[in-house]
Parts: C-alpha cells; structure tokens; sequence
C-alpha cells in the first residue's frame, strides 16, 4: 500500500506523491457534502425525536429504533506549537448513531448499527498533503443476526463487538476487537474506539455446572480502511511551515510523530558509522550514515528503503485468522474463568527486510559522479506477527467492595530491537499482563444523599520475560520497559439524583506520565433526561514526549460532549 | 390420621379467624368511613387514624409536589394468597422454628407462622413477608413503568422489565418445592431498562441465596460499555439507578432479614388500594386514586444493626391477610422524616385457576428533596413467564 509512495528522500525527510493533493482537494468537496448531510438529518431527526416521550420508541412489537446524536468539542489548552496559528480547536467531532433490534422469529433477533462521523478540517491539517477526511465516514457499524435455539444457547453472526476481561481502563483480557486509533483519546470511551469484526460466536450455558462457554470465530474480513495505526498507513511526512519551523502534522489524538524529528531522534544524532539505528521515527532512518568527522549534521545514504504494509488480508491461513474461547464459572460468589485468543498484533513491528537492486545516487546528481555512490534497496515490511493469547479472571464481591483481577500471556511475542545482533531487527519475548482492580461503591451522606460515591482503582502491570535490553517501540525509539506499572483512580458522585455528576479520574504510569482528568456532568430533566452535557478537562503529563502519555502531553484540552439519546 | 384431624382442625380455626378478621375490618369501617366514601382535602380528618401520617398531606395539598388526591371507599375485598399456598403453609408451617439468631429452621414453603405469636412476634411476621406469595415467576414484558419528578422538574418516563424466578419455596409450578439449583438460590431477578435512554439496555441480576446470612450477588450489563460489570451488593441503601428507591425500598422493605432488628409497635386499620381496578395509568402522580379498603395491618419498627446505615428507623404496615407490607415510612440519622412508600395491589388469576395478589404500584418519596418515584405495573405474566434459569447466569447478560 505504501510501497512506491516514497518518492523523494533528503534530509531525514520523506515526501507524498503530489499527485495526492488532487485527491485531497477531491475529498475536500465530499467532505463538505457529507457534513451538510449529516447536519440535515441530525437536525431531521431531532425534530421528529422531540415530538416523543422516549419510551415510545419502539416502533413495531418487538422492534426497537435508538440511537444518540453526540458532539465533541474541545479546545487546547497547552501550547500547540505545532500550528502557530493561535487556534486552539482541539476537536469538532459529530456523531450519529442509529440501532435498531428487531425480533424477526422467537428465536432470531437482528441487530442494525450504522454509524456517520463528521468532523471538519482543523487548521493542523490545512496545507497537509495527507488526507485527514478519514475522520468522517458512514458507516454500517454492527449487523447481526442472534438465534436462540435453546434456553441458555446462543449463536450470533454477523459484524460486531465483543468485550471480554475485566479491566474498565485497560485492555487486559479485551482483546477481540483491534482498537481504532483515531477514536482512542481520553474524551472518548473504549466502545467507541473497538474496531467491529466479522464473527461468528456461541454462547453456551451449562446450568448444572455453574459455566459457560463462549468461542469466536473471526474470519478476518475486516475491510482495509480499518487500519489499525494509521501512523504506519499514512506517512506522516508532508510537512508544514511556519514562522521558520518546519512541522509535520500528525493525527490530532495519536502520538506525535512530529516531536520524533527534535533532539535527540533526528538524525542529526551522532552515530557510529555504520550503526543499526533501528527503524524509527516513519520507518527509515538507519539508511542514514554520519559522515566521518564532519558535522553531526551531515549525512549520508546508505540504503534507500522501501517500505511495504503487511496487513493481515485475509488470507484465510492459520496466521490470518482469529479464533479463541472463554470460560465462565460462579460458584460460591466467585466469578471466574479462562480463555485463549488466537490473533495478530494490533499494533505493527517493522521487519527490516534484505537488499535489492541498486540505485546510482552520484549519477542523480551529476553524470560526472556515476558509480561513486551507489546504493541498495532496503526493504522494510511493516507486520502484524501472530499472537496466541492465554488468559484467566476472576471477580468476586467482598466485604468492602468488587475485587476484579485477571491476567493474560503472550508467549513469544515479538517486539522490535535496536540490537544490530538482530538483523532482522525483530525479536521474541514472552509478555505477561496483569491488573487489580478495586471497586467501592458507598454513601458518603455529609457530600450527596442521593447518589453514591464510586470509586475505582485499578493497577495494570506489563512485563516482558526475558532480556528487554534494546526493545524499541515499533517506528519508534522510545524503549520498551521491561516491567511498566500504570495506576487508575476514579472518584465521582451524584447530586440531587444523579442530575449532576462530578467526578475525576487519575491514570499515573510508574515512567512520571499519566493524565488527570475532572468533569462535571449535567443530565436535564427536558426531554425525559434524553440530553446530557459533560465539561472534562484532560490534563496530560509527562517527562518527556516519547513515553507514555507524554506523547500526548501538549495535547490538554477541556472537551464539551453533548449528547441526545433517544 | 391424628395428623389429618389435627390439619383439619387448624384448617377449621384458620377460616374462623379469617372471617373473624373480616367481620373486625367491616365492623372497623363502619366506625370511620362507609363504602361509597369520597375522601378529598375536605374530609380528611375522616381518614387520619386509616394512613400513615404521611400519606393524609397527599390528600390536603399533595406535599407541594403534585396535585391532592382524593378517592372512593369501597367495600373490603378479600386478597389472600393461592389456595395452593395456604396448602403449602398448612405442611410446612408447623415444621418452622425461630432460632435464637433469627433465622428459621424446617422452612419449606408458605408462610413459616400463620399465626405470629410472641415471643419475637415482630421478627416472625417480617419472615411471613419475607416469604410472602409472589408466585413462583413472574415478569411484567415490557410494562413496569418507573417515572419520577424532582421538585419543580419534569416528570421522567421509564420502562423495564423484571424476571423473577423462585428457585425455593414454589408452590404452583413443577418442580415443586425446588427448581434444580446449583447456586443454592432463594430466586433470582433481572431488571432489564427499556428507557429513558440513558438507562437503556441496563440489565441488573440480583441472586438472593437461601442462605439468609449470604449477602446478594449483583451484576450488570452496561451497554456503553458493552460489558457485566459485578456490582456491589452489600451496599444495599445506596439509591438504584438514580431514583428515589434503594434496594432495600422496594415492596416497602426486601432488606435482609438478619440485618435489622424489628420491634412490634401495634396493630392498626388503615385504607389502602387492593384491588387496583385499573392498571392502565399514565403515571403522572405517584399517588393512585383507585378503590381504597380497610385492611388490619401489624405495624413493626425495623431498624438496621449497621451503625453505618442511613435510617433511623422504618415503620412498615404489613397486612395481616396476605402479609405484603402496604405502607412504609423512614427517618433518617438524625430523626428527620426522610421516606414514604405506598404501595398497591391487585388480585391476579393463575393459570392453574387460582388467584393470588400481587404488588403492582409503588411509590417512594423522598421529601427530604422532593423527589418521587413511581413503579407501576402494566402488564404481568404471572407463574407462566417459561423464563429458565439459564436466563439467570451473569455470561447471559448483554448481547
């Protein structure tokens, strides 16, 4: 996909094809079209929702139409140096979700969810050769039949979302849908960001021991345009300038790919000569040589790379699919069970591949200089490895409130390496994951006597097994950390009957960054308390940008999400 | 067959009593109020020994709240459980003992005292609502309303349904006495939001253990998150879902019966809705203006062993036909008058021919913060809901 997109190299710094920026100003256009579309029947909509109690939405005997219009907009509240441009719009987001589940037999249910996202063109992106528009789309989110043969058996088809494990931040034992990460910033939920499947699943209670036993068969036909990390679909090379600084934007709520061409990633880095960077920041930078005792400035190629996408397509082979089962077991109180996963990364490694061909860069320059510089291709695929993943839980509610754990193992789990021992720049580890979670839900009269005080805790571990010395995020240099500790505490209640709630959530990684994020939310009683209005503040911190939430950390924002449901 | 003359003599003395007690409410009506009575603002006074105090301001001004009722009086009816039950009561009903711990020993089926004497007079008639009829399943498809108004808001419109299967202590639906029961379950429950939206899609299960000194399992479905969270369960005077009830609320008191202790304060004839006439209401008023009767109820002070719990004190008026507590009132830490419930009834035919009341209006108010609710009953499917107990496992939650 992105093989032959790379046309240009100078510098430390990749270039789109121009041609693109006519598709750019071609979805431009659409773009608007849709957001005029979408506003005419959000609107539409609203007028005819208004005109019901909510309770009367259902349609037809056994037929159920719902849905929600929401809206995000949030503004910066850090320093976006990267626009300059002194507007702080951080996001404009608008959704429209439309379900409908109907009975069509006793024993056959359907589920309909379509779903449009329209957001505008943000000043980060002006100038961008990179399409943004991918953001918006229309799209049929979730469609599936649910048959019910028997008391307690069940076999649902078709598109969806399932969510295993216990963890309510983390994704421990949630590991059937990839996540979407252009939807994965704090303002949004982990529904919103799961990535819906193609699955065929059975749910199968055996009563008389206390269990049940659950297996997913995913065929993998997710369609392209779900890419998972479309830092790695979409170069982030087209660059922006301003007042003299030269940027490269990136996408709004994904890391920063820009900050990976400051001090000390760019490749104005001393290096040994000859010296395996590994493949960072866009996937290729170790085709770059420092020229003996001249400045640290001063490079050379030694490889040009070209980059090729491996996503799993589909295939149908044993790689390619996803396919696992679950447990679940009460007795006693105690709620627990197992499962497995067979799957592939959701987020990619890239392999540094072999040398091909030859390219005369002296003769580029000037004839004179034909065959004093030469150079090979140098592959660089970005995969999706396979991954088994083995996994227990276990939940049980105690004298002071739910004890939630689970834990799940990858073995041989393949990480990418700076090591120049590794070739390849590919490696094994086995990577355990863990967490612990503590819920307390309790009155705290003098503060709210019509609502509780929630509170929730949660510790997620990961440690990788084994020698984690080189281990690099992929594309990245950022280090991988043998053992990673990330704390949640979340606190809020509820006054007059849960017509106001405030809350604050703390998320805090052992590395020095995390994000605090209060909020205050208001449900009217208009309209049968259809509407709800919510003010967060997500304060991003970090030591640096390259770890953690410290990517994100000139991304603090206060966000309004305005919701009518219906 | 000394048993058989012995069953056939308390058999005699049981409908002796009841129409003793018949004869009693009729004779008591005659002293306050005739059937035919319109009771409103006007003639309240006529009705101030025949409610909880209360409930006589819903009558002058509606508490400020909503507007005054006002309703008829109608002749005693009666509502007493399903023939099959009484049967089960008569069994059983000499194999219970009162253990010194409060709980029961021998309990099958029916009502373990029929005839609650002192000693412990108070805490054997809270076990006789504790394991008062409500049939062996039920669920209202689709019509269990919950609306609810803060003071100076708007009204707000929910629906839900409710499952609820004994596992123990049946009486009309094979197996009898017992379902196949692999958690040792009492009954089990599910409460499944059908709106407003933001509650939609909500599924709790509650699991009540035979055991009484387990406490509940809870767990629920949360579709935005699209996962069954387990909840906790001991916290059991935490408000539900943003209204006015608390677990512990509904009927007028499902607290857990070895976590309070109960004092028997007096007997008393108070009006009350037993056989609703009409289910079909909108829900605008917490407050039901159907058909009243005179009932004689046992009035009991129940107060939580927990220091940490919020009330005081509840007052409960549990009618001594049926033994479903009809009003309740609670004051909070400090004294103050916090709660109101009153609750309705209707008498409901089985499929097997019998009848049996049920409770199918219910409000709770919180006056503390003038909010209301109001659980009100459409529709019910009762002892033939064909709901299974795999229907009751926390992996059946959700999609």
């Amino acid at each position: 996909m992105i093989e032959g997109s790379v046309k240009k190299l100078g510098n430390g710094k990749s270039t789109i094809c121009k041609e693109r920026r006519g598709c750019f100003v071609k979805r431009e256009k659409t773009k608007r079209r849709t957001g005029i579309v979408w506003g005419a029947l959000s609107l539409g909509l609203l007028i005819v929702l208004f005109s019901f109690p909510a309770y009367a939405m259902e349609v037809a005997e056994g037929w159920d139409f719902t849905g929600f219009i929401r809206n995000n907009t949030g503004l910066f509240t850090g320093n976006q140096d990267f626009t300059n441009s002194g507007n702080q719009l951080a996001t404009e987001r608008n959704w429209l979700r439309l379900k409908v589940d109907g009975q069509i037999l006793p024993s056959l249910g359907v589920r309909l969810v379509g779903q449009g996202i329209f957001e505008p063109e943000y000043k980060i992106e002006e100038g961008s050769t990179v399409d943004f528009g991918e953001y918006n789309e229309a799209d049929l989110r979730e469609a599936y039949l649910t048959w019910k043969p028997l008391d307690g058996q069940k076999m649902i088809v078709g598109r969806q979302i399932v969510t295993w494990g216990e963890s309510l931040a983390f994704r421990v034992g949630d590991v059937i849908n990839p996540q979407d990460g252009r939807f994965a910033f704090s303002f949004a939920n982990l529904e919103d960001t799961r990535i819906p499947q193609w699955m065929v699943r059975g749910v199968h209670q055996i009563t008389s021991a206390r269990s049940s036993f659950e297996w997913i068969f995913n065929p993998l036909l997710t369609e392209a345009k779900y890419r998972v990390d479309p830092i790695f679909a979409e170069p982030t090379s087209a660059t922006v300038s301003a007042d003299g600084k030269t940027f490269t934007p990136g996408w709004r709520f994904a890391i920063y790919p820009e900050t990976r061409l400051r001090q000390p990633y760019t490749t104005t880095t001393p290096l040994a000569p000859g010296q395996l960077l590994g493949v960072p920041f866009a996937r290729s930078v170790s085709y770059y040589t420092p020229i003996p005792f001249l400045t640290p400035a001063d490079n050379y190629f030694t490889e040009i790379p070209v980059v090729r996408y491996k996503h799993p397509d589909g295939g149908h082979t044993f790689k390619d699919l996803r396919f696992g089962g679950r447990t679940s077991t009460t007795i006693g109180g105690y709620q627990f069970g197992a499962f497995y996963w067979h799957t592939q990364e959701y987020t990619p490694v890239i392999e540094r591949g072999k040398t091909y061909g030859s390219n005369d860069l002296g003769a580029a320059i000037n004839p004179l200089l034909a065959g004093l510089w030469v150079v090979p291709n140098r592959e660089y695929i970005i995969r999706y490895p396979e991954v088994n993943i083995l996994g227990a839980y276990i939940n049980k509610d105690m004298p002071l409130g739910v004890l939630r754990s689970e834990v799940t193992y990858r073995p041989r789990r393949t990480y990418n390496t700076l090591d120049p021992a590794e070739p390849s720049a590919l490696v094994k580890r086995d990577n355990l994951q863990y967490l612990l979670a503590w819920d307390i839900q309790t009155m705290f009269r003098p503060l709210s006597e019509t609502g509780t005080i929630d509170i929730n805790l949660e510790y997620y571990g990961n440690w990788i097994i084994g020698n984690a010395k080189y281990l690099n995020v992929a594309g990245y240099l950022t280090p991988v950390r043998k053992d990673d500790h990330t704390f949640l505490f979340n606190i809020g209640t509820g006054f007059d009957y849960d017509k106001y709630h405030v809350g604050v959530t703390f998320i805090h990684n052992v590395q020095n960054n995390g994000a605090v994020m209060p909020s205050v939310k208001y449900v009217p009683d208009a309209f049968n308390k259809a509407c709800s209005f919510e003010l967060k503040y997500i304060g991003v911190y970090g030591r640096n940008d390259f770890e953690g939430m410290g990517l994100f950390r000139q991304k603090s924002m206060v966000v309004l999400t305005s919701q009518f449901s219906w | 067959m000394r048993h058989k003359r012995k069953m056939c003599v308390r058999r005699v003395l049981l409908i002796a009593i009841g129409m003793l007690a018949m004869i009693t409410m009729v004779s008591g009506a005659c002293a306050a109020v005739q059937p035919g009575d319109v009771i409103n603002k006007q003639n309240v006074d006529k009705v101030k020994e025949l409610f909880p105090p209360s409930f006589l301001r819903w009558i002058t001004d509606g508490w400020g709240l909503e507007g005054p009722v006002s309703f008829k009086v109608v002749a005693p009816t009666p509502n007493p459980p399903p023939k099959s039950y009484q049967d089960a009561t008569n069994k059983y009903a000499g194999q219970v003992q009162l253990l010194p711990n409060g709980q029961l020993k021998g309990y099958v089926a029916g009502i373990p005292f029929p005839n609650p004497q002192e000693p412990n007079k108070a805490i054997k008639i809270m076990w006789n609502n504790y394991y008062r009829w409500r049939g062996d399943d039920f669920t209202y498809p689709g019509g269990f309303m919950v609306n609810g108004r803060r003071k100076g808001g708007q009204i707000s419109y929910g629906l839900a349904d409710i499952h609820f299967l004994r596992f123990t202590g049946r009486t009309q639906v094979s197996p009898k006495p017992e379902l196949p029961n692999p958690h040792k379950l009492e009954w089990a429950m599910t409460l499944d939001s059908l709106s407003p939206p933001e509650w939609k899609g909500m599924v709790t299960l509650v699991y009540r253990y035979a055991d009484p000194t387990k406490p509940d399992d809870m767990w629920s479905y949360i579709p935005s998150m699209r996962r069954t969270l387990r909840l906790v369960s001991r916290e059991r005077s935490n408000p539900v879902r943003g209204t006015t009830s608390t677990w512990d609320d509904y009927y007028g008191f499902d607290g857990k019966m070895l976590e309070f202790n109960y004092k028997l304060v007096g007997e008393q004839q108070v009006l009350a809705v037993i056989n609703q006439s009409n289910l079909d209401i909108k829900g605008n008023h917490p407050i039901i203006s159907d058909n009243y009767e005179l009932r004689d109820t046992y009035v009991i002070d129940i107060s939580s062993k927990d220091p940490r719990y919020p009330e005081k004190v509840r007052r409960v008026w549990v009618n001594k036909e049926n033994f479903f507590v009809i009003y309740s009132e609670s004051w909070d830490k400090s004294g103050q008058f916090w709660k109101g419930i009153y609750n309705t009834f209707k008498r409901f035919e089985l499929p097997s021919g019998e009848h049996g009341p049920f409770n199918v209006g219910n409000a709770t108010i919180d006056y503390k913060t003038g909010t209301w609710v109001g659980n009100f009953i459409k529709r019910l499917k009762l002892n033939r809901s064909g709901i299974k107990p795999a229907a009751f496992e926390p992996s059946n939650l959700g999609e």
